[in-house]
């Protein structure tokens, strides 16, 4: 791969990706500076991987595993003890539901919120799939197969709804 | 009354967000910045190794002194040494087989245990350097034990900095094991799930 190649698909990957980038970067890092740092390190990667990109699966699947792994790399890094740590939806948890709120801007920040709130092992199959990626794709990206992106899933979502509450 | 929203609806909120951030062109600035900057370490910890064994061989060639060409012979088989055991510590561990995230883990789990073991490696490497030099001075030179010990050299990187080295090695090395023991549970959840 020359380095006008490289540099042309590498801002192509970017231009199309970095908004859903900017939300994965979100829904891992705590604070705005450490967002910048995530999309950071998540360009270098990509920038260092692509010459060894064979085509195996799709450039946006490459790039999602890219920058999943240095997700998890980042929440393991920053907060070893609570990062792993599975959310225990009991009964209370339920009935202390984030607030509702009501501008699709709240909307959205109160979903934010929930995801953030999920376990790892469910937060990274939500997220993706949120970010329109079917179950193949997800289970490429994150090396499962697809029977255990749906259960995940299901549990994610089971999650969420708890999380998110059923009061107006 | 809402309800908890659908997957689809979920979709359209997640991506409704706007999340503010460096652009496509901050993000190529600083990738080419920190690139270089990756390059310029790689070759300055090269140039410094190559510096001091050129150092004390010209020492060695300028001197009449039998103890200068020892001390040549000792740096470079010392550099030698510390450049090897490196490489061997860190083998396996410079990039993953692929890019799933087993693969992640697995290096990830590697580099962890690279540090813990190249911790205790280090510490030694480095009493041995030091040692080989007191021992070269005292022995070679004729330096007096009492007058070498008291050296601004000696106190600098003996009395202070071996102590430090130790102390930050041993911090560095819990830190891997708090990692590596989240990074193997996380492993295991992934393979269980």
């Amino acid at each position: 791969m020359t380095e006008q190649t490289r540099e042309q698909r590498f801002l192509a990957l970017l231009n199309a990706n970095l908004g859903a980038l900017r939300r994965l970067s979100s829904s891992y890092a705590g604070t705005t500076g450490e967002r910048d740092d995530l999309l950071q390190e998540i360009a270098l990667a990509l920038w260092q991987a692509l010459p060894r990109f064979r085509g195996e699966s799709s450039e946006r699947t490459f790039l999602f595993r890219i920058a999943h792994n240095h997700c998890i790399n980042h929440i393991v890094r920053r907060k070893p003890a609570e990062s792993l740590q599975a959310l225990e939806l009991d009964p209370e948890d339920g009935a202390r539901p984030i607030e509702m709120a009501l501008s699709s801007a709240q909307e959205s920040a109160r979903l934010v919120e929930a995801v953030r709130r999920l376990p790892l092992i469910q937060r990274e199959v939500v997220v993706l799939a949120l970010e329109d990626l079917d179950y193949a794709e997800i289970a490429a990206v994150l090396g499962i197969s697809e029977t255990n992106v749906g259960v995940r899933l299901n549990r994610a979502r089971a999650s969420l709804r708890k999380l998110m509450g059923e009061r107006a | 009354m809402n309800g908890p929203p659908d997957l689809e609806q979920m979709k359209q909120r997640w991506q409704a967000q706007a999340v503010p951030g460096p652009d496509v062109a901050a993000l190529r600035k600083r990738v080419g910045i920190d690139t270089r900057a990756h390059q310029r370490t790689l070759v300055f910890v090269a140039l410094a190794t190559l510096l001091v064994v050129v150092l004390t061989l010209l020492y060695a060639w300028r001197s009449a002194r039998a103890a200068a060409w020892v001390s040549f012979v000792f740096t470079t088989a010392f550099a030698a040494v510390v450049w090897l055991v490196a490489l061997w510590l860190s083998r396996g561990t410079w990039r993953p087989r692929d890019e799933s995230t087993a693969a992640y883990l697995d290096v990830s789990i590697e580099r962890c245990k690279s540090v813990i073991v190249a911790a205790p490696v280090g510490i030694a490497l480095y009493l041995a350097g030091l040692a080989g030099t007191l021992i070269w001075k005292q022995r070679l030179l004729g330096v007096d034990w009492d007058q070498m010990l008291g050296t601004p050299a000696i106190i600098f990187a003996g009395w202070i900095g071996a102590p430090l080295y130790s102390l930050c090695m041993l911090w560095n090395v819990q830190r891997q094991r708090r990692r590596l023991a989240v990074l193997v549970d996380l492993q295991r959840q992934l393979r269980e799930s």
